[in-house]
């Protein structure tokens, strides 16, 4: 079974449409992977989806890097 | 109401003309344009960015300070004034919807003095209005329409709705190759993407209908409408309306000044042109003299770019994400407040003079609301202009 940090990389890999080396703990999703508004929305939405959570919109402004969406999940996973 | 062969535009249970002006800021939708538009039973927008610059008392105040929260307060004043006196000319026909931008930093401001004031509808672009629905809780008899591109955003905003239980009442499907001002596209090369042809987004839009398992959302397209028989075309492809801005604009109801309409209504499709707005979004207008010069030092302008509070020299604040304050140097370096306000007043030299990218209706002729209206419904132009 891949850890959290594993399947939130993954994720976002496959929203963004970049390789899997390229998502670091510390990469912001739009200053270094390149997404658009558009593309964080849908993004919150697949980790909502893979982690059966929900992710309200003020909490999702405010996941900008990879590890933000780890923590957030890490900690809200099974509430 | 003028009579006409096409299905109305239902919002909240009311029928309108399937006939929509959109929201054109700063001050060229006001009260005048959308009161006149509602008053023939299509849908009235008003943009509510910075109405100050209708209102002379307003002006006066705002002179005597640089503080954003009284900058702020008189908009709101300046649009609650704006809703009422549309509302008083449409006399409850139509409707009198007010856009605003999502990118405004007091968004949240505006949709409450909207909902307070009165308006029929809150109109939301420049941004996903995820959050709107929270905004109008209070309200609900506002009808909410969120302003998007493409099936994909339109996608996001209905599940992201669809979560809190509310669905728009409507959805203005907007062409960024096609249309004036902010555009629904990330880059200038990107707005003439074929994912946002109409014909393919309405499509797409009712499959997503089906999936989702709700009823059908009136669907109103915008950008590029400039005859009765692209009126027809669209009506048949599955719009529910059609949004105009630019013709509207150069009415004689419309809110700008003489100079402002001759300018658009001037101009060829060769001087009309993108480029990057402070806002982060292209943007499509007249290359006018200053908008010429400003294009010919972007490249240094955007060198220099540096984020610095005191670049905003009016202290309105009005973007929240500005390129020009905050020094992003891949998008816009200019003030577009200052630049917009002038355009309203008729400034040709100094102002920025939004504009979709195709020619009007009546040419270069300026007539009022009901003939436009009138020909866009039923084909017949009004006598004196060429058919």
């Amino acid at each position: 079974m891949e850890n959290i940090e594993q399947r939130v990389k993954k994720i976002v890999a496959e929203q963004l449409g970049v390789p899997e080396t390229d998502v670091k703990n510390e990469s912001s999703f739009v200053n270094d992977l390149g997404a658009d508004s558009l593309d964080t929305v849908e993004l919150v939405m697949a980790l909502e989806e893979e982690f059966e959570c929900e992710i309200p919109d003020e909490d999702a402004e405010k996941i900008t890097t990879v590890q933000q969406a780890i923590d957030y999940v890490s900690a809200n996973l099974g509430k | 109401m003028l009579a006409h062969q096409f299905k109305p535009l239902i919002i909240k249970g009311k029928a309108l003309l399937p006939i929509v002006q959109g929201g054109m800021g700063v001050g060229v939708s006001a009260h005048r344009l959308a009161g006149a538009v509602a008053s023939e039973g299509g849908v009235g927008t008003i943009a509510s960015v910075d109405l100050r610059h209708h209102h002379p008392d307003l002006l006066a105040q705002s002179e005597a300070t640089k503080d954003q929260a009284t900058l702020d307060a008189l908009n709101l004043t300046a649009l609650d004034r704006e809703i009422r006196m549309a509302k008083d000319t449409a006399q409850g026909r139509g409707m009198v919807a007010v856009n605003v931008m999502k990118a405004v930093d007091i968004h949240a401001q505006y949709v409450r003095q909207a909902c307070e004031s009165g308006a029929d509808a809150i109109v939301m672009g420049a941004g996903l209005p995820l959050d709107l629905p929270e905004m109008t809780a209070d309200h609900p008899n506002v009808a909410l329409i969120p302003i998007l591109s493409d099936s994909r955003g339109i996608n996001v905003v209905l599940k992201r709705w669809m979560k809190k239980g509310k669905l728009p009442d409507a959805i203005v499907i907007e062409h960024p190759a096609h249309a004036g001002g902010h555009l629904g596209a990330a880059t200038i090369e990107g707005v003439h993407d074929e994912k946002f042809e109409f014909e393919r987004v309405l499509a797409e839009t009712h499959e997503l209908f089906a999936k989702l398992e709700i009823d059908p959302i009136p669907l109103i397209v915008a950008g590029g409408i400039n005859s009765h028989a692209k009126v027809a075309h669209l009506l048949g492809c599955g719009a529910n309306a059609v949004q105009l801005g630019t013709a509207f604009a150069v009415t004689e109801e419309g809110d700008a000044h003489i100079n402002f309409k001759h300018v658009l209504a001037g101009a060829q499709k060769a001087d009309v042109v993108e480029f990057m707005s402070v806002a982060g979004l292209p943007a499509r207008a007249v290359k006018t003299p200053w908008l010429a010069k400003y294009l010919k030092m972007e490249a240094k302008a955007q060198a220099n770019a540096k984020a610095d509070p005191r670049r905003c020299t009016q202290s309105l604040n009005c973007l929240s994400v500005c390129g020009f304050r905050d020094g992003l140097a891949k998008i816009g370096q200019f003030c577009i407040d200052l630049k917009l306000a002038a355009a309203v007043r008729g400034e040709v030299n100094q102002g920025l003079f939004f504009r979709g990218s195709e020619n009007l209706p009546f040419g270069s002729a300026i007539r009022p609301v009901r003939e436009l209206m009138g020909y866009l419904l039923t084909g017949h132009k009004p006598l004196g202009l060429p058919a």
